[in-house]
């Protein structure tokens, strides 16, 4: 369900009514209730997320109880949810009527909330058809946890397929049509040429001149799905290239290598981010050696000179009662988390628009690392780094194998993003 | 009066100096405090603070690079050029202010002024490479590649030489143009032949059909060897070894002083690939390096040649090297009875047991102890292979280390005794061997508990064959063998052990037949959730993933406890691609 088809749909339920309601005619001592506590007692955060999701799907009411235990998830008891989490390895708790209203209660004294969760949304990846899910931090999380999701790419994008779909995540794609400006430095190496063969493939089939203008029309579908009320997720590179696509329209914001024609010299300043999300006021990579797209990113981990070590991000801590959806997008175990490299790192402070809300941010830094914003009927949502378990991230690091990392916190900031479109909201504030 | 004047004097200079000190220490207190700013993020504080030393001294660099560093997040950049102008005035020499001159005038996108500052910086030192360098790098930083070859061209033109050779190779590189690359890297480094490394590392990323060409340009014959060598280089770095010692074998100086330093490091470089082509490469590298080199350092190559040759699977070519060192070496100690040590070892892993006993019993006692222990052992295994458990036992003489005491205890274990051999392995611990040594002793011990009896000499013959390499009979064997012991007695083990061995080989049949067996025999045992384990294993291998999610997911919820239960759960997240297949 789209944000505008469940903001329409705003009842004013509230989440402990419905929960108080479904233990009618039961006797409160036996357990009816399965508790999934996200704190440091689960032993398996990210795969708790996928159980929930299916839940859902099976059309069990679940609750996620924000700021409980570390965001906890609460479901009626039934065998197949608790047979799955101890496949799984899933901490679950078994509780009574009575247990559950004691829960409620604390809910209702502190800075949490219960918000119900209505639909599993449908899921959609947009990648190139060739790429493995280890390349890409939310596929890794998504196959680990369980959550189905479709894969699409271009042609899709323009042919109008992403209505099917209620979120959507993008990664290390450059939408400015540069093969992540690794066309100089990887030079000849066989995935850098499958990769701009494959890119030039399909602006030929789709009728674009270049890939550059292929990328700035697949960035205008999307920016129109958001717009639409779709949920827009990206990461890495995916999140600065898609905001210079969208404020380049005519302007050649390509390397000569990458269209045949030089950047314009004058590109910078003729952006228009009047079109874009989140940034504003930012200035190009002029160089094609440097595998860096524009002063948004406080890291450059690509630019020597300007590079920035890593630090940690502080996770804000919002009202839970007013502000549901950026409290849903930090729900975690952990407030302080480790940062990690990406493409694009981090986003600095002063290019963003002053409506974007910042929901982790390194604290002293002129940076900050995750954020968030509405556009037309939907929102977007950005985390800057490659993968929360690889800080380096270098080109032929193994992949990421996340049965090592079950209780990884920077994973949990992608599965909160998977999960939040299925809340039935009350308001939206954010 | 003298005195008097002597003192004032003293002070007199005290004062001279004094405001200098005092001016000195002002400044660095500044620029703490400029660079407190900035690091907080106050840029414009910041700005007016370096501003406020480069007033007071126009050439304080670290005020310069520090106004640059605020000025350009605010905006405003270009606010620096009177400083910067104002330090060139007083030192048009100073590299580092030319160099921030370029660098700003690229980032403020102004390729007149960036043409302007450098064709001042070259009219202020003629015939000095560095302008045009660092000026064609700021080019590079504009996207002005083109520009920054031109500039490099008029350089070269105008100095001669081949002072900027490297610069247009590097740049040629960057434009993936590797003919270029390749002419210019072979000029610099002819010019200066420590440049070669650096130019086979920048050649190095030419992708696959740009490789031969520059094979072809660098091998061209202009008198020296260089290039063949840079080839031979490369071509060790994709992993064409076999090529690469051809070339350099043709391009070696006859000069053995000079061969000896290049041979060594085409060695080192061979060794990178890790294929028997390279072990046989560098084995060639080094057998020659031996014959040039004299005395220990011969025979030190010839040890390693011998080494290589033996990583290559070139046993004759190993054995040559050996016997050279050998015959060489006629104290016998040294590199000699290292190189005889070797020699048995390979001798006896090879099948030549009964020449490589004679040969330990002449050298034994003119080697090292340790040298001694080991070659004692490889000798017992060598005789277990043969099917020779006596010949084994006696090879290990009197010796009451705790690795020999490790090979008794599996000697033991072949011939039925298991209560010999878990006291045998206990007396061994765990520091016998290496820890996949002692690892596998730890299997067999808790194999060997689960067994009722204390002596089953149907289970140690089957166990014999298996360190015979004869898996196929050692499986037979042992599902007979479990057939004649107990149902709670080590049935369920041994042909657990049988399912594993099977399943190991391929034969899949065999596989599932033990390993349904073992749960059957015993379901209460801890064999039967690691039999469930595998037999899910043998599913998956065989394509029946839903038999083998059957098997996971009984054995995780009926066996909540097992030590399997982690490895059950990775191996359903990798039925259902969860997880990378690693």
């Amino acid at each position: 369900m789209k944000r505008r088809a469940f903001v329409e749909k705003v009842g004013g339920i509230a989440a402990s009514v419905a929960g108080l309601g479904a233990f009618r005619g039961r006797s409160r001592h036996a357990a009816t209730w399965l508790l999934v506590p996200m704190d440091a007692d689960q032993t398996n955060h990210l795969k708790a997320y996928g159980l929930t999701y299916r839940a859902i799907q099976r059309g069990v009411s679940a609750e996620w109880l924000l700021n409980f235990r570390g965001g906890s998830f609460l479901f009626p008891l039934d065998s197949t949810t608790q047979r799955e989490a101890a496949l799984e390895g899933i901490s679950a708790i078994q509780m009574t009527d009575t247990e559950i209203i004691n829960v409620r209660g604390t809910i209702a004294a502190n800075n949490m909330d219960a918000v119900p969760l209505e639909k599993a949304p449908e899921v959609a990846v947009y990648v190139p058809p060739n790429a493995t899910p280890w390349d890409d931090a939310v596929r890794m999380a998504l196959e680990y946890a369980g959550i189905e999701y479709n894969r699409f790419w271009d042609a899709e994008v323009l042919g109008g397929k992403l209505k099917d779909y209620d979120w959507l995540h993008l990664h290390h794609e450059d939408f400015t049509g540069q093969y992540s400006k690794f066309y100089l430095t990887y030079s000849g190496t066989p995935w850098l040429t499958d990769m701009v063969q494959r890119n030039q493939r399909m602006a030929r089939t789709m009728g674009f001149s270049s890939v550059a203008d292929l990328k700035k029309a697949v960035g205008q579908g999307i920016r129109s799905y958001v717009d639409e009320g779709g949920f827009l997720f990206a990461m890495c590179t995916a999140t600065e290239t898609l905001e210079i696509a969208l404020a380049a329209e005519g302007v050649d914001v390509a390397a000569q290598y990458a269209d045949g024609t030089p950047m314009d010299p004058d590109a910078s300043s003729k952006l228009r981010w009047d079109q874009s999300f989140a940034f504003r006021q930012v200035r190009l990579e002029r160089s094609p050696a440097t595998a860096s797209f524009s002063n948004v990113d406080g890291h450059q981990v690509n630019n020597p000179p300007k590079r920035q070590p890593l630090g940690v991000s502080t996770l804000f801590n919002f009202s839970a009662k007013i502000d549901p959806v950026p409290t849903m997008l930090v729900q975690n175990h952990r407030t302080v988390i480790p940062d990690f490299y990406g493409l694009t790192t981090s986003f600095m402070r002063d290019r963003l628009k002053p409506n974007v809300t910042v929901l982790a941010y390194e604290d002293g830094a002129p940076w900050v690392k995750y954020i968030h914003g509405e556009y037309g009927s939907g929102t977007w949502t950005f985390l800057g780094g490659h993968d929360p378990e690889d800080p380096q991230h270098r080109i032929g690091d193994p992949p990421t194998d996340l049965s090592l990392h079950p209780n990884s916190p920077g994973y949990r900031l992608i599965l909160n993003n998977v999960l939040f479109p299925a809340a039935k909201k009350r308001e939206l504030k954010t | 009066m003298k005195r008097a004047v002597g003192r004032n004097g003293g002070v007199a200079a005290a004062l001279t100096v004094l405001p200098a000190l005092l001016a000195a220490q002002s400044t660095s207190n500044d620029l703490g405090d400029a660079f407190e700013f900035e690091r907080r993020g106050n840029y414009e504080v910041a700005a007016q603070r370096y501003g406020g030393i480069l007033a007071r001294s126009p050439v304080n660099l670290s005020a310069l690079l520090g106004l640059e560093r605020v000025l350009l997040p605010i905006g405003k950049l270009d606010s620096i050029m009177p400083y910067v102008d104002s330090a060139l005035v007083l030192q048009p020499q100073n590299r580092s202010v030319r160099s921030l001159q370029l660098r700003v005038w690229a980032q403020l996108d102004r390729p007149d002024g960036l043409a302007a500052a450098g064709r001042d910086w070259v009219s202020a030192m003629p015939g000095n490479p560095e302008p045009y360098r660092e000026w064609s790098n700021a080019l590079v930083k504009t996207g002005d590649v083109e520009g920054a070859r031109r500039v490099l061209e008029e350089g070269t033109r105008r100095i001669g030489g081949i002072a900027l050779a490297q610069d247009l190779a590097e740049l040629a590189v960057l434009d993936a143009d590797w003919a270029a690359a390749t002419r210019h890297w072979r000029t610099a480094a002819g010019e200066n032949n420590s440049l070669s490394a650096a130019a086979v590392t920048s050649l190095t990323q030419a992708p696959l059909d740009a490789r031969q060409s520059i094979i072809d340009e660098l091998t061209r014959d202009r008198g020296d060897h260089l290039g063949g060598r840079m080839a031979a280089d490369l071509l060790v770095a994709w992993s064409r070894p076999a090529e690469a010692w051809a070339l350099f074998d043709r391009s070696l100086p006859e000069d053995p002083q000079r061969a000896v330093p290049l041979l060594r490091r085409f060695a080192d470089r061979a060794a990178l690939v890790r294929s028997p082509q390279g072990a046989r490469a560098r084995g060639f590298a080094l057998e020659r390096l031996a014959d040039l080199a004299l005395g220990p350092a011969a025979q030190r190559a010839r040890i390693e040649a011998a080494r290589a040759f033996a990583d290559a699977g070139e046993r004759e070519a190993a054995e040559r090297m050996l016997q050279r060192i050998a015959q060489g070496d006629g104290t016998g100690t040294g590199s000699g009875a290292n190189a005889v040590a070797t020699l048995i070892a390979v001798m006896a892993q090879s099948g030549r047991v009964e020449e490589a006993e004679r040969r330990f019993r002449d050298w034994k006692d003119r080697l090292t102890v340790d040298d001694a222990g080991e070659l004692r052992v490889a000798i017992a295994w060598a005789w277990v292979r043969e099917n020779a458990l006596d010949r084994a036992e006696a090879a290990l003489e009197d010796d009451s280390t705790v690795s020999v005491l490790a090979v008794r205890g599996w000697i033991a274990v072949y011939r039925g005794d298991l209560l010999g051999a878990t006291d045998l392995f206990r007396g061994a611990g765990p520091r016998a061997g290496t820890r996949e040594e002692a690892t596998e002793r730890t299997v067999m011990l808790a194999l060997l508990q689960s067994i009722g009896p204390d002596s089953a000499p149907a289970v140690g013959k089957a166990l014999h064959h298996l360190a015979r390499g004869d898996t196929a009979v050692a499986v037979r064997e042992l599902e007979a063998a479990a057939g004649g012991l107990p149902t709670h007695g080590g049935r369920a083990g041994v042909l657990l052990f049988a399912g594993r061995l099977a399943f190991e080989r391929g034969d899949m049949e065999a596989a599932e037949r033990d390993l349904l067996g073992a749960i059957a025999s015993d379901s209460a045992s801890a064999s039967s959730p690691a039999a469930a384990y595998h037999l899910a294993r043998v599913y998956l291998t065989l394509g029946r993933e839903d038999a083998a999610r059957d098997r996971l997911e009984t054995l995780i919820l009926a066996y909540p406890e097992s030590a399997v239960v982690p490895v059950a759960r990775r191996l359903m997240d990798r039925i259902r691609g969860g997880v990378p297949q690693t």
